[in-house]
């Protein structure tokens, strides 16, 4: 199993994939799935469905897994902390903020609310990332600064939410996630933008793993600490930000999908990082399955799935596996 | 023996009369007194216009814009979040209000000795008739409210007369687009609405208002109608929708309404037929 992790993963998705593309609210049976395929299935709004809606859907939250496990395992290993996931330095609560204030201010229509979200979520991560700049830096600067900017503009949001209410439920499903308004655009900057963060990560893995030491032992061992940390975080960070503005908050892949390969696999990074990614596609890719499945004729957003899926499941490897960090 | 019984039988006619003297007070307080109302509904306000029960009304709702000289009137707040305090100032003997209105707050209305009235609207377009009944019960108007829901049959039955020898147009009233999508499914008065104006409702088949963009476009309704955005207008919704992946791909014609007027459940529902009659005749 511990070799071979990934190429299960692998397949698994596939089949998912496959399944995933059959089923949803529209029915429409496999035979005339395959045939929108191969040609010989000419309903076009069948096509539609499956092309444009259910396939654009499945790459993205396929790529926007990898996105949020590959950030997860960048963060747990800069920050050395098993509790952090890449929306711990403010990159959710400023997206959702952004998009609350385009939304108060009704500039919603003419920015959208994509790029109100990336402004929101880079904002904030770059004004955390310079305040703990400035202070001989300690990993605990840097999460109480998170922590802060969490709560601040939490508060922010539920202000405007409070003040605007017959936008809250506008706010509201677009904070608590979607792949419902995935376009081609976003599904192909999401894939590339997951390929490079993969590359970047697999060519830091040695880095990634000394950093996961005390600060001591990293330094002695030739790191420069400091410009690896940052740009750790800042790829990472914007990656996930990126991810955010297109498809809204998705809670708890960041953070256990790194913690499921590494009960598995160890904690050793090169061997971690793309099973992860993998791992992280294949979860989210389900949840956004069954966020289109469970209702009769809505959907649920995908961000109630993964919290409910990813807690039990969490809590039940936790107690049975016998547990490495570092 | 005789004077064992004296006693308790005093006791028990003392305490019977300190039971029936509060009683009695509350019979001495029943003198018409002059009512005050404040309405915390849109739609609460228009039948109270309507009744002819206007000068009655000392407060409204943020909300509460028809008619124009409604707007005259002191506002306590939102639909969602209106004041106490402001209530209270206006010292009024009811509130009456429809929907959305916290309970805690309508308990501590209730707390200051005001006449509370929450009329839950029914899912229903005869639900309709019911709103306008129970606002001209609590403001002694029941043979006006009788007369207006009359006018309204009378225009509703014309309108369906009209409606029912015409081809059926598809219809699919969208409330709210993008993340999220809320439409009139089947369990909702604006279904009714649509059918009895010759429309089919694509999404009969939905509930609790909310659908999924599959079955939109599995449907390829004819008409879309869409409901503006707070605060926006109606074209620069329209605008935005034609733009948004995956309604921009869709065939529809799309057309916008007056939500005040059509979302409304109240005086003017018979005119919210006429208008959807309107866009969906517009299309054959």
């Amino acid at each position: 199993m511990r070799r071979h992790l990934g190429w299960i993963i692998l397949v698994a998705t596939l089949t998912l994939a496959l399944v995933s593309l059959t089923i949803g609210s529209s029915r429409i049976g496999l035979s005339e799935t395959i045939g929108v395929f191969t040609g010989r299935n000419t309903s076009s709004a069948q096509r539609y469905i499956i092309l444009n809606l259910r396939l654009v859907r499945i790459i993205a939250s396929f790529a926007a897994g990898t996105i949020l496990a590959l950030g997860g395992v960048s963060y747990q290993a800069v920050l050395r902390n098993p509790m952090a996931d890449p929306f711990i330095l403010g990159v959710s609560s400023g997206a959702s903020f952004g998009v609350a204030l385009a939304i108060f201010f009704g500039v919603a229509t003419r920015f959208g609310l994509p790029l109100s979200a990336l402004l929101g979520a880079t904002g904030t991560t770059l004004f955390i990332l310079a305040l703990a700049s400035r202070k001989r830096s300690s990993n605990t600067v840097l999460l109480l600064s998170g922590v802060a900017a969490n709560y601040i503009l939490s508060a922010a949001m539920t202000l405007l939410l409070f003040l605007n209410r017959e936008q809250y439920q506008r706010i509201l499903a677009w904070s608590l996630g979607t792949f419902s308004t995935a376009t081609r655009n976003q599904v192909v900057i999401a894939s590339l933008v997951s390929v490079l963060l993969l590359l970047f990560l697999i060519g830091n893995h040695r880095n990634l793993d000394l950093l996961l030491l005390d600060e001591g032992s990293a330094r002695s061992s030739g790191l420069a600490v400091e410009s690896v940390r940052y740009r750790l975080l800042l790829i990472s960070s914007f990656a996930t930000a990126l991810c955010v503005s297109f498809f809204g908050v998705i809670g708890f892949i960041g953070l256990m999908a790194p913690h499921i390969t590494r009960l598995i696999l160890g904690a050793k990074h090169r061997r971690l990082i793309f099973p992860t990614a993998l791992l992280g596609g294949f979860l989210l890719l389900l949840s956004d399955t069954l966020a289109r499945v469970l209702l009769p004729s809505g959907e649920l957003p995908v961000g109630i799935i993964t919290s409910l899926l990813g807690v039990p499941l969490f809590l039940f490897l936790i107690l049975k596996g016998r547990y490495r960090f570092g | 023996m005789k004077r064992h019984f004296l006693t308790p039988l005093f006791i028990v006619i003392s305490m019977i009369v300190l039971m029936l003297a509060p009683l009695s007070a509350q019979g001495m307080m029943e003198q018409p007194v002059e009512q005050r109302v404040v309405s915390l509904s849109p739609n609460v306000t228009e039948t109270i216009y309507a009744l002819g029960g206007e000068n009655l009304l000392v407060g409204r709702s943020d909300y509460c814009n028809y008619p124009a000289e409604a707007e005259a009137l002191p506002s306590v707040g939102t639909l969602y979040n209106p004041s106490l305090e402001m209530i209270l100032a206006l010292e009024p003997t009811h509130v009456i209000s429809s929907a959305f209105v916290p309970d805690e707050l309508l308990f501590s209305i209730e707390q200051a000795n005001i006449n509370v009235l929450s009329i839950s609207a029914q899912e229903t377009f005869e639900g309709t008739y019911d709103l306008i009944r129970a606002v001209g019960d609590v403001i002694h108007r029941q043979s006006q409210a009788e007369q207006l829901i009359g006018e309204m049959k009378a225009q509703v039955k014309a309108i369906e007369e009209k409606a029912a020898p015409l081809s059926k147009v598809t219809v699919y009233m969208a409330l709210d687009f993008g993340s999220f999508d809320s439409a009139a499914t089947g369990d909702t008065f604006l279904h009714e609405m649509i059918e009895k104006a010759g429309g089919t409702n694509v999404a009969a088949d939905g509930r609790y208002w909310t659908y999924s963009k599959e079955l939109l476009v599995e449907k390829e309704p004819q008409l879309i109608l869409l409901s503006p955005r707070w605060g926006e207008s109606e074209d620069a919704t329209i605008r935005e929708f034609k733009t948004t992946k995956p309604y921009s791909d869709l065939k529809a014609t799309v057309k916008g309404f007056d939500a005040d007027v059509v979302l409304r459940q109240g005086p003017r529902s018979a005119q919210a037929l006429q208008i959807l009659f309107d866009l969906i005749d517009g299309e054959r």
